[in-house]
């Protein structure tokens, strides 16, 4: 008898004017102890299939078909029984840790209430075993840190707490939703870690939900791959991997930027004239306002950096959530404080006439990590390409633009129809795709992209990295690439400069830095970053170098 | 936190000193004295008079002297009743304000927390629309609509209750419903807005899914943020109150401040009305400063910044 | 390319969507257009004016005999008249002193969350500290002081209903220049005209409109608070609160002169209530309060 058992479900919403049909028709069997992943594309269904497997759906999602949980009916449970079933027997962590925490309580009573609830100890008993379990997901100081609230933590010990509370009742079955999405790639490492080894000491079985393959690789026996609603295909995962039969399945394989491909062979250097951005020292500093009548505080984001970009290269800057990276990036575009030179094409941006600060708003622009958010909500797509090329005098006054907004659109491959749409109608990968659109309206030099995919499911981020590789090479940009992610900086830059509390602790052409990394927090990231490889254990030294040491504030 | 309550505590003085220069200045601008109707009072009556009251002096002179006699509670004399001082009217007048406006205050905001939290629970079914439309009535309705119309219909038509006046507990029955219904429709649609906000949280969705039960998620969990709305809004519903009785003591006829303050300003008792605004002021800014340190109570984000 | 007239309609479009929806704010819009449209031409339809006594048909029930539509008052004017006379100044006052809020709030909120710093900082703090002053009662004290006058109304509750306004738009405006879209802008190189107009603005619009939507019943409600306090408007002429309050007087003996402009004034704030809440759950699909 397995453990849990889904057949035919369906799962069906009602909007105002259709009915969505998000989970068609799919089964599987999750036997004791086992782990087994889910994986898809943003939209696939794999949440809604967890969410009706919880009874969580929204008001308007209807579930049928059947769940069984060791050989009782719990799909359409009416609240009281299914109470009994949540957190008892299947809990769930999911992917936000900095909102699935209540805010307004300590994470002691949250924590508590579970046990008090669910297994009706009293709040002495409660206690103690919380700290238990807090040791055992190693939150540092269990007992002290009963009465923090969730907010006073970091975001993987956030992680720590939820998963802590997912395992308090000993579930039979744990589902991570997408657990660490959210967080940095060491980070991610030692929370997938500690994952693998609490379920192998509560025998708990698992279901891992993730978008990525190579944050199943490592933790899971078998595979389903999801797609608009339905099962493509499943099996173990190294057959799979080593042998993938459907088209999504090669497409999200192929998608993973991995750091075991051979290195794309560097661009021929275009000149070795003056670099088109030269910064030298460059740091920025924040006042941040207290309360009112409080001192201000000092924080210092980007501690003197030296820096060059010259056309037709592109390099690479790494670090993770808050290493001063996209204060970095804003200082070099001289918007937003900084401190120290800022060279454009060898004159300083300070001594630039109003002539030459217009040359170089037009040759330098910015990629946004949100790609919804950089575009303004009220303008429809022509108008927001039209806008650059207006500022910049790239049409004249009367011209009609809309053929150029069309070679644009062709440029970054999108289809002409776009061009009425308002952003809010244009998923997420085109808009990323119009804001680089936008981007080189104007003809720029350089492009610098903070995170430009880091917000983009890893089938997107592929297509839009072998885009800006494309349009690199063919304009010949000077492309600073900014990201969190050493793997997707890999295939695509010729130097790379790793960040770590706003200072650079090493750079160099990218072969160098992966062959033979030179500073221990090089080396840190290269060992966290996930790898294509089949359940074979990818222990992680990266306990180290937790989280909250490293962030500057 | 400490400091902060402090420095909010601190930060009323000036305020409070705006509104007495603010309205002392007003009755002085005023166009023509209190003593000015010639029929009523000779040249020379009228000199007496104001040297009496200090009229004659210096500007900045007659606001020192009515500054120092507000501090001590001293509001001066009524220039209608010359015989009372305005402070004693003032007083005779809060009692009666005071326990209308809490009971009301005190009822409007339970059963207003009470039916929001109901209709959020209830989102979109019958329940919640007749409640919510009839919240709407409450809003929009003022209250010297609601409070006529309940005189029409429950003291002359049924005459369940007295018309007016103060005779027992049963004259209190109308005002304070009139009083409070307002404040219980706009609390409880703050509170149902917020709450079906709050619920649609995530760290609401991860207590539904550790199986607690509704209780605990709605009460433990999910009303201390959806109250955090309802604390910003109390100081305008303070506000409301006051205003709300002014026109309640008006319809009722109950000898309370608010309609002391009605019956100063068409007398024209500057004195008087310029006690009860500075009175009022006071009371809705420190209501209003103790809104906001509430606040810092309820969200611990804030608290520890 | 029809480009440029897809973008204006955008919001427009996108809000009468919105609104046309529901069956219900059709009704409330349909409601209101009807009421505003009766205040303005009902008075000549009417063989009656608003201050002609006629003491030989006083306080007469609603009868069609000679006009007299809604009855007569305790002077024999005709209440038909008077009710939609009393309908316009209390729409008026709504109207004007609102957009008297709207100008003078959206200027200053705008220029104090566009300029930010020190500038930002003075600007907020007056407003803060005129917010914690209760100036229903200045207005109070200010029609005591100069008597009754309706011009005074109009600026005093305008002056007081701009703080809401300013403080909304200087948090919007803050929220906004932070926002991606409006430093792309600026990395662009786009002047400050271009980036308040073209990007700014556009993006103030729903709420300010939601807003102003909300604000007008509020205003309508204070103006009649004062003239049932017989602070308002002055005698013959009258609006619904004046109307009201002098119903108050007669409800016993004529609770018609109560009863009708009471209603008339009850729909119009629930109406106008409803339709600011249908804008803004057009504008806003998050909102929840539906």
């Amino acid at each position: 008898m397995s453990l849990l058992v889904v057949e035919d479900l369906n799962v069906r919403f009602r909007t105002d004017d259709q009915l969505v049909h998000a989970v068609r028709n799919i089964g599987f069997r999750l036997e004791a102890r086992e782990s087994l992943a889910i994986v898809g594309e943003s939209g696939s269904g794999k949440s809604q299939t967890i969410n009706s497997i919880l009874g969580l759906l929204a008001e308007n999602g209807r579930a049928e078909g059947s769940v069984r949980l060791h050989d009782k009916e719990i799909l359409n449970l009416d609240g009281e029984s299914m109470r009994k079933v949540r957190g008892r027997h299947i809990s769930v962590v999911f992917q936000n840790p900095m909102t699935s925490l209540n805010p307004y309580r300590t994470i002691g009573y949250q924590l508590s209430r579970v046990l008090i609830e669910q297994r009706g100890l009293d709040a002495q008993l409660a206690r103690a075993e919380v700290i238990r379990m807090l040791d055992a997901v190693r939150l540092p100081a269990a007992r002290k840190r009963l009465n923090a609230h969730p907010h006073e933590f970091s975001g993987g010990m956030r992680q720590r707490v939820m998963i802590a509370a997912a395992l308090l009742c000993r579930p039979d079955v744990l589902i991570a939703d997408e657990p660490t999405s959210a967080l940095d790639v060491t980070v991610q490492a030692s929370i997938l870690e500690l994952l693998r080894e609490l379920r192998e000491s509560f025998n708990t079985a698992m279901i891992l939900v993730s978008h990525d393959l190579a944050v199943v690789a490592g933790q899971c026996e078998r595979l389903l791959v999801m797609d608009k609603g339905e099962f493509v295909e499943a099996g173990d995962t190294a057959s799979i991997f080593s042998n993938p039969q459907h088209a999504v399945t090669r497409r999200l394989l192929d998608a993973v930027p991995r750091l075991d491909r051979p290195l794309n062979a560097p661009r021929p250097k275009v000149s070795d004239a003056e670099p088109i951005l030269e910064a030298f020292g460059l740091s920025v500093r924040y006042r941040i306002p207290r309360r009112p009548g409080f001192r201000y505080r000092f924080v210092t984001a980007v501690r003197n950096i030296d820096l060059q970009l010259h056309a037709g290269e592109s390099v690479g800057i790494v670090g993770e959530s808050g290493c001063g990276k996209s204060s970095l990036a804003r200082a070099l575009l001289a918007v937003g404080p900084r401190s120290g030179g800022l060279r454009f094409r060898g004159t300083n941006i300070e001594a630039l006439t109003a002539v030459g600060l217009r040359a170089f708003r037009r040759a330098v622009q910015l990629v946004f990590q949100d790609p919804v958010g950089s575009l303004n909500p009220r303008m429809t797509v022509a108008d927001t390409l039209i806008e650059p090329m207006i500022v910049h005098d790239v049409i004249a006054r009367g011209e009609v633009a809309m053929p150029k907004v069309l070679a644009l659109l062709q440029r970054v491959g999108l289809e002409e129809d776009i061009v009425n749409r308002y952003p809010h109608e244009c998923s997420g990968g085109q808009c990323q795709r119009i804001g680089i659109a936008r981007a080189l309206a104007a003809s720029p030099k350089a492009l610098i992209c903070d995170e430009a995919v880091s917000a983009l499911d890893v089938s997107v981020q592929a297509d839009i990295l072998a885009l800006l590789r494309t349009l690199q090479g063919e304009l010949k940009l000077g492309l600073l690439f900014i990201a969190h992610d050493l793997a997707v900086v890999r295939d695509l830059c010729e130097r790379i400069i790793v960040m770590h509390a706003g200072q650079i602790v090493e750079q160099g052409p990218t072969a160098a830095v992966f062959s033979a990394p030179q500073h221990s927090y090089t080396r840190a990231l290269i060992a966290a970053a996930p790898v294509l490889k089949p359940v074979a254990t990818h222990a992680a030294q990266t306990d180290l170098h937790e989280d909250a040491s490293l962030q500057p504030w | 936190m400490l400091r902060y309550t402090l420095l909010r505590i601190a930060s009323i003085v000036p305020t409070l000193a705006i509104v007495l220069v603010l309205a002392f200045t007003m009755v002085h601008a005023a166009p023509g004295g209190p003593f000015e109707d010639p029929r009523a009072v000779s040249p020379e009556v009228k000199a007496r008079l104001e040297a009496q009251y200090g009229l004659d002096r210096p500007y900045h002179e007659q606001l020192l002297r009515y500054t120092r006699g507000v501090l001590v509670g001293d509001f001066g004399p009524s220039y209608r009743y010359p015989q009372s001082r305005v402070s004693e009217l003032m007083r005779a007048g809060l009692s009666v304000s005071f326990a209308l406006g809490s009971i009301a205050f005190i009822i409007g905001l339970s059963l207003g927390v009470v039916l929001g939290v109901a209709a959020a629970l209830r989102q979109n079914r019958w329940s919640d629309h007749l409640l919510m439309a009839v919240s709407m009535l409450g809003i929009s309705v003022p209250a010297f609509v609601v409070a006529p119309v309940l005189v029409l219909v429950f003291a002359i038509t049924l005459s369940w209750f007295p018309v007016g006046g103060m005779q027992g507990t049963g004259a209190f029955v109308l005002p304070v419903i009139a009083l409070a219904l307002p404040l219980m429709a706009y609390v409880a649609r703050i509170i149902r807005a917020s709450l079906l906000d709050v619920l649609k949280s995530q760290f609401i969705r991860t207590a539904r899914a550790q199986g607690l039960s509704t209780w605990t998620v709605v009460v433990r969990y999910a009303m201390k943020p959806a109250l955090i709305p309802l604390v910003s809004y109390l100081g305008p519903a303070i506000a409301g109150v006051l205003t709300g009785s002014v026109v309640i003591e008006q319809v009722f006829n109950l000898p309370g401040c608010g309609r002391l303050f009605v019956q100063g300003a068409l007398n024209r008792d500057y004195t008087l009305i310029m006690g009860l605004v500075i009175v009022y002021s006071t009371l809705v800014i420190t209501l209003n400063l103790l809104a906001d340190i509430a606040y810092g109570w309820l969200d611990p984000r804030v608290r520890y910044r | 390319m029809t480009v440029a007239t897809v973008r204006r309609h955008g919001l427009l479009r996108h809000v009468l969507h919105g609104m046309t929806r529901s069956v219900f704010s059709t009704v409330c819009l349909g409601t209101l257009a009807i009421i505003v449209l009766m205040v303005f031409v009902g008075p000549w339809l009417s063989p009656h004016s608003y201050y002609a006594t006629d003491l030989n048909a006083v306080l007469l029930p609603p009868t069609l005999v000679d006009s007299h539509w809604f009855g007569t008052d305790e002077l024999g004017r005709d209440l038909f008249v008077r009710t939609m006379i009393g309908g316009r100044i209390s729409l008026a006052v709504g109207v004007v002193a609102t957009l008297v809020s709207l100008l003078v709030g959206v200027t200053w909120g705008a220029t104090a969350g566009f300029l930010g710093g020190r500038v930002d900082h003075i600007m907020m703090r007056i407003v803060d500290l005129l917010y914690a002053i209760p100036f229903l009662f200045f207005v109070i004290l200010l029609t005591v002081v100069f008597g009754r006058n309706i011009v005074l109304i109009f600026i005093a509750i305008g002056a007081v209903n701009w703080l809401d306004m300013a403080r909304i738009v200087r948090g919007q405006t803050l929220a906004l220049r932070q926002r991606d879209f409006v430093q792309a802008v600026q990395i662009m190189g786009a002047g400050k005209a271009r980036i308040i107009l073209r990007h700014i603005v556009p993006n103030l619009a729903g709420i300010v409109v939601v807003y102003t939507a909300l604000s007008i019943p509020q205003i309508i409600l204070l103006e009649s608070f004062l003239s049932f306090l017989g602070l308002g408007v002055q005698e013959p002429m009258t609006s619904w609160g004046a109307l009201v309050q002098q119903g108050t007087a007669l409800m016993e003996t004529a609770p018609w002169v109560l009863l009708i402009p009471s209603t008339l004034l009850a729909v119009t704030l629930v109406t106008l209530n409803f339709v600011g809440d249908a804008l803004r759950d057009a504008l806003d699909p998050q909102d929840s309060r539906r």
